[in-house]
């Protein structure tokens, strides 16, 4: 009989240590976004679930980054050569791409799909708050993306700076707007086209000096074009500065 | 020999065991290679490049360990049994349980080397690119990484005892792992059934480990308090292995061979 009674207190045993683990765990969640809120992009859906299941948001919102990166890298009007498939190769006529402004309808849902992964992405919110209020002009949606981000952020005051900044952009208040982003751009996570646009507008309010250090920062910029306008913009600006002074 | 110094010896064994197995050797080979290969999904991130190489090689990493874990864990008995090396084992006076424990214990120890070499490369990488966290930190994402793929193995072992090939045994602690990382969505939703569905639910709940507890690395950027603390992690990884191991014992027990 003995060994039939023990027996049992393997099995009641390892009940035990389960239920405990799980009593010990219940509730206990990582504070991000739910998968009600979800936010995924037409065709997005199984490769977002992907990086859940795999318990990998970060790594899902920093791809989710990329394609948004390279979303706004195309050209707006890639698709509309209807010759395009019957070239020969290498007599194709030079494409007339707009490269400036384009409207990017897509950006916004891009963006929010970023933040549902990865809320605490600040560059991600720095990035995409600045695209669309300085180079897409649509400064309603800039604010809507900062507004994600405080509500996962509530202490990050350079979300705040940015938000002014947009604010007064819309007033054309060149002066006080390169102030607020001179502060957000010392933030290590904020975007080189922050950085860009802040050295712009100090130089047009008449700020050289400080348009020139700002420059100086982009010259080791990992964006080629950024860090060859940096090199370009510090050489106009040098003898304006000696001038001044 | 006393129970422990057999434990020990047969968890030795299982260590240098895996060691020389070219499954294993393979796993880890693969997840070096897969962790130098984040490098190429940092560049297209530009600016974000550290952030990028950080993520996906600990998430690389995290895999490679559990591959090896769960073929290991799930391959080990069953092994034993169709080469017959357990007759030879059983047949002295090595007690169950001492085999169970001593065989996983030496597959944990065998996946947490390979965790340190891999992670040794990634954090020289992260170094490298000057995007490396503090050595504390990385060496907490590691130690999460190890109790993930712990308690994947202690659940690989309890299945391959029930499962009737190797196949079914890994894609089962595959399919459980998977949904650990979805507790609090399932939790969510299983609170919404009705009826059978529901009673059929939560008891699953109950079963499936919480793998969101070790996401360490996820919360590394995260406000302070964000991680529930190893404070949780700890016990809970304990608990749910013994839990696992404890099992596992009672059905080997019942093994006739």
């Amino acid at each position: 009989m003995k060994p039939a009674s023990t027996a049992w207190l393997l099995p009641a045993g390892a009940l035990a240590c389960l239920l405990a683990a799980q009593f010990m765990a219940e509730g206990k969640r990582l504070p991000y976004p739910g998968v009600s809120e979800s936010r995924t992009f037409a065709g997005s859906g199984m490769r977002d679930a992907g990086f859940l299941a795999f318990g990998a948001r970060r790594l899902g919102a920093d791809t989710a980054f990329i394609e948004l990166l390279q979303y706004y890298a195309s050209h707006e009007n890639h698709d509309e050569d209807p010759n395009a498939g019957f070239y020969v190769y290498g007599l194709a006529p030079k494409p007339e791409w707009k490269m400036e402004g384009g409207d990017y309808p897509e950006f916004m849902a891009r963006a929010k799909r970023v933040l549902w992964l990865d809320p605490y992405f600040r560059f991600a919110v720095f990035y995409a708050a600045g695209a669309l209020a300085f180079n897409q002009n649509r400064p309603q949606e800039a604010l809507e993306i900062l507004d994600i981000g405080r509500k996962w952020l509530p202490k990050e005051w350079k979300y705040d700076l940015l938000a002014a900044a947009i604010t007064y952009s819309k007033g054309q208040e060149s002066a006080r707007q390169a102030a607020e982003l001179d502060r957000v751009i010392e933030d290590p996570d904020a975007p080189d086209m922050l950085r860009q646009l802040t050295a712009f507008l100090n130089k047009k309010s008449g700020n050289y000096r400080r348009a020139y250090e700002i420059y100086g920062t982009l010259l080791d910029s990992s964006n080629a074009g950024y860090a060859a306008n940096a090199a370009a913009q510090r050489k106009i600006l040098k003898p304006l500065i000696d001038k001044a002074s | 020999m006393n129970r422990l110094s057999l434990a020990s010896e047969l968890a030795r064994h299982t260590f240098l065991e895996q060691w020389r197995s070219r499954y294993f050797q393979l796993m880890v080979i693969f997840g070096a290679a897969l962790v130098y290969a984040s490098l190429l999904l940092g560049q297209l991130a530009v600016e974000q490049e550290g952030r990028v190489l950080f993520n996906s090689g600990a998430l690389f990493l995290e895999l490679a360990a559990l591959g090896a874990m769960l073929l290991g864990c799930a391959s080990s008995i069953l092994r034993d049994m169709e080469s017959k090396t357990i007759y030879l084992i059983l047949s002295r006076p090595v007690p169950r349980w001492i085999y169970i424990t001593g065989n996983y214990l030496g597959m944990a120890a065998a996946v947490g080397a390979a965790i340190l070499c891999m992670g040794a490369l990634h954090y020289l990488l992260l170094a490298f690119k000057g995007a490396a966290p503090s050595a504390e930190a990385y060496l907490l994402v590691m130690l999460a990484a190890w109790l993930k793929a712990a308690v994947a193995g202690a659940l690989a072992v309890l299945v391959s005892l029930v499962s009737t090939s190797l196949l079914s045994a890994v894609m089962i602690a595959v399919f459980f792992w998977t949904l650990g990382h979805f507790v609090p969505e399932a939790s969510f939703l299983a609170q919404r059934l009705q009826g059978p569905a529901g009673w059929l639910a939560k008891p699953l709940l109950w079963v499936i480990p919480n793998m969101s507890l070790f996401n360490y690395r996820e919360t590394l950027d995260l406000p302070p308090g964000a991680f529930p603390g190893w404070g949780i992690a700890l016990p809970y990884a304990l608990l749910y292995i013994c839990a696992c191991l404890l099992f596992s014992v009672w059905l080997f027990r019942k093994r006739e061979f």
